[in-house]
């Protein structure tokens, strides 16, 4: 279980890569923004990659704001995985548990 | 080759992000680069993201923060399309976003809105080949409009008042109370920004007591999106003769295109002096782009009522500092309501207290 | 046989060049978490490598992770996310003694055990900066039967030993280079020279590449894509060298099938190295 206590972000605005900005949310469950320039081919693609990433995390509430550049989905995970750790302010990684 | 302790590295660039001291022993170097590329620097903005070219550790690029506005972005042209850029706008956006603010906000020339865009913001409003202002969090944008939806009243006449209402006085409630005769009803917004003597939190209380009485009122909190430092910066040197028309017909297009038609809001009404040219001139550019302008949103009526006077003399907000600051409380209890008078009375109690025991 | 010509540098943060860069086919990547990122992103780093590494974007490419130095407050996290990620090489970054060699293998050795890799499946290379790493470089080749490989880093180097490059001859490296080459051909492991930082100069890097290959070197550091292409070049066999290979592996192969104990070649003994060589000619080949 992972507790969103700030703004997490992570990612950059270049090609290939993805903006990710995880925050608290009041609700006890993940609103999710995307805006990508695929988005009518993948967006659908991406959502399921950012959400099943989050669950994988353990977080069930938080305001999940990603920006793609057309990143690949091992990038997508990666930067969701790095700004929920920043959000929780979780040092510990627990790389085998993670995928 | 790779060194260490650099920010970000690409292809000779480092950057690297400058506040306070570190910023002050660079600001010459920075607004030289700026003039010499026909743009001026701006004393507001408190951080600063460089980008320097390692080989001879030239600035090629830089972005400023004040606070939640995105200022004296520019690239040299050695480096544009390199995507530069791209990498600067990433460190100013994280920077600004990891400082609290949850949107960001630009004004840029018309030329530039490619780059922005490129970026991840989007235009709000613009004046044609002249200046667009836009912001980076549109989702967030769009949750306030749908939070003001829910507000929204039935009528065929739904008014509008803007006040900073530092403190709330006769004049605001007169200006209000109008308002509320000739409206099925009107909503009060008080501008956000805690730049003034008395606290957002205060003034918001202090209007609310004011206009409690008043059936057909709805006090709205401010936002960044309505008089805002992202939208008006200049609003709060309304006492200085130089008023920005851009800035104020920023203002009003966002006013006219996004809030008004979220409460079907048809007039807005201000307080006119005679004497007062700063304020005249405000609210002719007003005027403009909230009715005449054509603009692919509907005209929103500016209504002008002549302020509230007493004694002769006009019931202004300003009237009732410098009367504190005599402590001819007295001459406030002639101008303001009385929620507002027992504030300030028991504000400066509590001061006289406090230097009583120290 | 695995061919080393080209280890090819990727900054660990930069998740452009990690999405793209496997398209450029170098014979081995190397994901860089230590000197090309920032204090700031050096978690980012790790999830990016983890990832690509789970992807398996690289699928036959061999795999290098340069972690962090035991002095940092990383490394460990480093290596335990280039362990479980999967990673075919960790390299040492700065590698100076043989003890520095030991704190890294018996925390991999744990991490393996703990993640269930074989134990030993996770190589090491190191990667001499330093005179001292010069002089010591037998004993750290030695050091291990994970040790695969090592590299000459000539930056900080030539840094360490007060003095920069030059360019034509390079007598600067010369020791250098030598010693690193010996102590990989003494342990028998792979030996990889200097990164060129000047993409420009097409010339001045075959240059270099032409010496450090007569010299003996296996392979390269790169820190550009169009810099393998190159690099694979000037190692391709030249058309009388790959007749003669053949002409030697058929030698072998004929001798094996007549059971002979000695291989023989237009009337002259052929030795076991010479024959690895053949085979090394040949891989080369195909591969150019």
């Amino acid at each position: 279980m992972m507790k969103i206590k700030q703004k997490g972000i992570a990612g950059t605005l270049e090609s290939s890569d993805v903006l990710v900005v995880v925050s608290p949310h009041n609700e006890d469950k993940i609103k999710l923004i995307l805006q990508s320039k695929v988005e009518k081919q993948y967006g659908d693609s991406i959502k399921k990659t950012v959400i099943s990433t989050l669950s994988k995390c353990g977080v069930v509430s938080a305001l999940v704001d990603v920006r793609d550049q057309g990143a690949l989905d091992c990038v997508i995970k990666a930067r969701v995985e790095t700004a929920v750790y920043r959000a929780a302010d979780e040092k510990k990684v627990k790389f085998g548990e993670l995928s | 080759m790779f060194a260490p302790g650099m920010m970000s590295i690409s292809d000779g660039i480092t950057l690297s992000v400058l506040q306070d001291d570190d910023l002050q022993s660079k600001l010459k170097e920075i607004t030289q680069f700026l003039t010499d590329r026909g743009l001026n620097i701006d004393v507001q903005v408190k951080t600063f993201i460089l980008a320097y070219n390692q080989e001879d550790n030239q600035i090629v690029g830089c972005a400023g923060l004040d606070k939640n506005v995105v200022k004296c972005v520019c690239v040299d042209e050695q480096f544009r399309g390199s995507g530069l850029s791209v990498k600067i706008g990433t460190e100013v956006i994280k920077r600004g976003l990891s400082e609290g603010y949850d949107d960001l906000f630009l004004y840029t020339k018309y030329k530039n809105l490619k780059l922005f865009r490129g970026w991840g913001f989007t235009p709000l409003v613009e004046l044609p080949d002249v200046v667009a202002f836009m912001n980076y969090n549109s989702q967030k944008f769009r949750d306030y409009l749908e939070g003001l939806q829910t507000l929204k009243k039935n009528g065929s006449r739904i008014g509008s008042v803007v006040m900073n209402a530092n403190p709330f006085t006769n004049g605001h409630r007169y200006l209000v109370e109008q308002a509320s005769k000739n409206c099925d009803w009107v909503h009060v917004f008080l501008v956000r920004e805690d730049v003034s003597l008395f606290s957002y939190k205060t003034r918001l209380e202090l209007v609310r007591e004011g206009l409690a009485d008043i059936n057909n009122v709805t006090v709205h909190e401010g936002s960044d999106y309505i008089i805002s430092h992202a939208t008006f910066p200049q609003y709060f040197l309304k006492n200085d003769y130089d008023v920005n028309t851009q800035a104020s017909a920023i203002d009003a297009l966002m006013f006219r295109r996004y809030i008004a038609p979220a409460l079907n809001i048809s007039v807005r009404y201000v307080g006119t002096e005679p004497l007062d040219k700063t304020t005249a001139r405000y609210n002719l550019v007003l005027k403009k782009f909230l009715n005449t302008y054509p603009y692919n949103a509907k005209p929103i009526e500016l209504k002008e009522l002549e302020r509230l006077k007493y004694r002769g003399v006009v019931v202004s907000a300003s009237r009732v500092r410098r009367l504190m600051e005599a402590r001819n409380y007295e001459g406030i209890k002639d101008l303001v309501p009385e929620s507002t008078f027992v504030f300030i009375k028991n504000a400066s109690d509590n001061c006289q207290k406090k230097k009583e025991t120290l | 046989m695995r061919l080393r010509r080209s280890m090819m540098f990727i900054p660990g943060a930069n998740a452009g060049m990690l999405s793209n860069s496997y398209i450029y086919k170098p014979d081995s990547v190397m994901f860089d978490l230590e000197d090309s990122v920032s204090l700031t992103e050096k978690d980012s780093a790790r999830f990016l490598v983890f990832n690509t590494l789970k992807e398996n974007l690289y699928e036959g490419i061999e795999t290098v992770v340069r972690i962090n130095s035991v002095e940092t407050p990383f490394w460990e996290d480093d290596l335990d996310m280039a362990v479980r990620g999967g990673v075919e090489i960790v390299r040492l970054p700065k590698t100076e003694i043989v003890d520095d060699v030991r704190e890294i293998e018996q925390r991999i050795e744990k991490i393996e055990k703990d993640c269930g890799r074989p134990a030993g499946d996770t190589k090491i290379m190191a990667a001499i900066e330093s005179a001292c790493g010069v002089v010591n470089a037998v004993a750290i080749a030695k050091s291990t039967p994970r040790m695969v490989a090592i590299a000459l880093a000539g930056f900080d180097y030539l840094v360490d030993m007060q003095t920069s490059r030059s360019s034509g001859s390079e007598p600067e490296l010369f020791y250098a280079r030598a010693a690193v080459l010996h102590a990989a051909r003494a342990a028998k492991i792979d030996a990889f020279d200097v990164a060129y930082g000047n993409v420009n100069d097409e010339e001045g890097f075959l240059r270099e590449v032409e010496i450090a290959k007569n010299l003996g070197y296996n392979g390269k550091s790169l820190i550009h894509p169009r810099q393998i292409e190159l690099l694979h070049k000037a190692y391709a066999p030249t058309q009388k060298d790959v007749d003669y290979a053949q002409k030697v592996i058929q030698a072998a192969q004929e001798a094996e099938e007549k059971g002979l104990g000695v291989i023989s070649l237009d009337g002259k003994m052929i030795d076991p190295p010479v024959v690895y060589e053949a085979q090394r000619v040949l891989l080369l080949a195909e591969n150019s």
